[in-house]
């Protein structure tokens, strides 16, 4: 087997001998604009992405107030679709009178149906009355 | 003005210790540098801070030319700098720095991200020369396998050769018969591997935890200084030689 494989020694034959960079002195050159663009695509077909910005770190900014974490908001929800498809469900809570709470209850206990379908029935009640009105 | 990109889509191949060893190496012989880092780690401005070396960000320094790019760094240079580090943060210029930085320094290094990234193609396509560290390791190879396709698809759609050498880093500072097989294996497939190998020794380590340049390490601190000195002349030697056989095989293709 040959005392130098790799070639090693012949590599640093003169190691301190002077670099010669005068062949690569400082020239003004120019993009070649055509491997520029035909480069994107292959990056973007091997799945290269290209990352976000990375900024310096700065000083902690003044810690803000955290924003309230939200319940369902029954407003936005009820504004962005008339009704649901029967396989979602969403929850429903509210604050009512006693008196009223009490009845709801009693008539929950009279009918044999889930809750919902007990107030989608008075909605109905109450959009027909409204439209035989009108 | 030669164009040197480190290119690896893993992380800890040794892309960022090659770019130092090789950046410290040319600035002994007079020559001036710019060290483009498109790493969002920062290791080189990390480096480059404490040193109070000339630190240019591209989000706070916007470049909208060539000619503007060119400027900024004469300007962070002054009159002494060799070394210029700059950071490509915003990564929308790079194309702009690389040409502005073509009229002030003898090599542009580039460091981009052990990702996946645009950056890194988008410097291949204008790069002189691409080296892809790696160090022995199954892994390792497999992710040279994966960087190399693409720069041949580079080199395919372009119809513009890209110039790449494999450089096997962080391997045992005697070569294994694994670094053997690995050498033997590449070349088989056709791969161009540096004949120099980067292997592991403290003072590479060195170089970010003292945040020196080789040269200017002390023997009392860092073991087997002379060895990794000798082994970084070797590296920059075999760089100057192959950009230099690139070029002359180009013009010749050009004629």
């Amino acid at each position: 087997m040959s005392k130098d494989p790799f070639g090693f020694d012949a590599v640093a034959a003169e190691p301190n001998k002077p670099l010669d960079i005068s062949s690569f002195a400082p020239k003004a050159r120019k993009t070649d604009v055509v491997a520029a663009k035909a480069v994107r695509e292959v990056a973007r077909d091997a799945g290269f992405t290209r990352r976000a910005a990375s900024k310096a770190p700065e000083e902690p900014a003044t810690p803000q107030e955290k924003p309230r974490k939200r319940r369902v908001n029954l407003g936005e929800l009820l504004g962005v679709q008339d009704r649901y498809p029967d396989t979602e469900r969403a929850q429903l809570n509210m604050l009512a009178p006693v008196p009223v709470v009490l009845r709801w209850r009693k008539l929950l206990a009279a009918t044999p149906a889930p809750a919902w379908e007990v107030l989608e029935a008075a909605m109905d009640a109450l959009e027909a009355a409204r439209a035989k009105s009108e | 003005m030669a164009l040197i990109l480190l290119a690896n889509t893993k992380g800890g191949s040794g892309k960022t210790t090659a770019a130092l060893v090789l950046a410290g190496e040319l600035l002994t012989h007079n020559a001036r540098i710019v060290l483009l880092e498109g790493d969002p780690n920062r290791p080189l401005v990390s480096w480059a801070e404490t040193r109070g070396a000339a630190i240019i960000e591209t989000s706070k320094h916007r470049a909208k030319s060539a000619e503007e790019a060119r400027k900024i760094i004469e300007e962070a240079a002054g009159d002494t700098e060799r070394l210029v580090v700059i950071h490509d943060d915003d990564q929308e210029g790079v194309f702009e720095w690389i040409e502005g930085a073509s009229a002030w320094a003898h090599f542009v290094i580039a460091d981009p991200e052990g990702s996946p990234n645009e950056w890194l193609t988008d410097v291949a396509s204008q790069a002189d020369l691409v080296l892809i560290p790696f160090a022995p390791s199954a892994l390792d190879a497999r992710q040279v396998s994966r960087t190399v396709q693409v720069l041949n698809k580079v080199s395919k759609r372009t119809g513009r050769a890209v110039n790449y050498r494999l450089l096997l880093t962080r391997a045992n500072p005697i070569a294994t018969r694994d670094e053997r097989e690995i050498r033997q294996s590449l070349e088989k497939n056709g791969l161009s591997l540096l004949r120099c190998t980067l292997r592991e020794r403290p003072a590479y380590r060195g170089l970010f935890k003292l945040d020196a340049t080789m040269e200017e390490l002390s023997p009392e601190t860092v073991n087997g200084l002379d060895g990794a000195r000798k082994n970084a002349s070797e590296f920059a030697r075999e760089i100057l030689d192959t950009l230099r056989a690139n070029a002359t095989a180009d013009s010749e293709v050009a004629q």
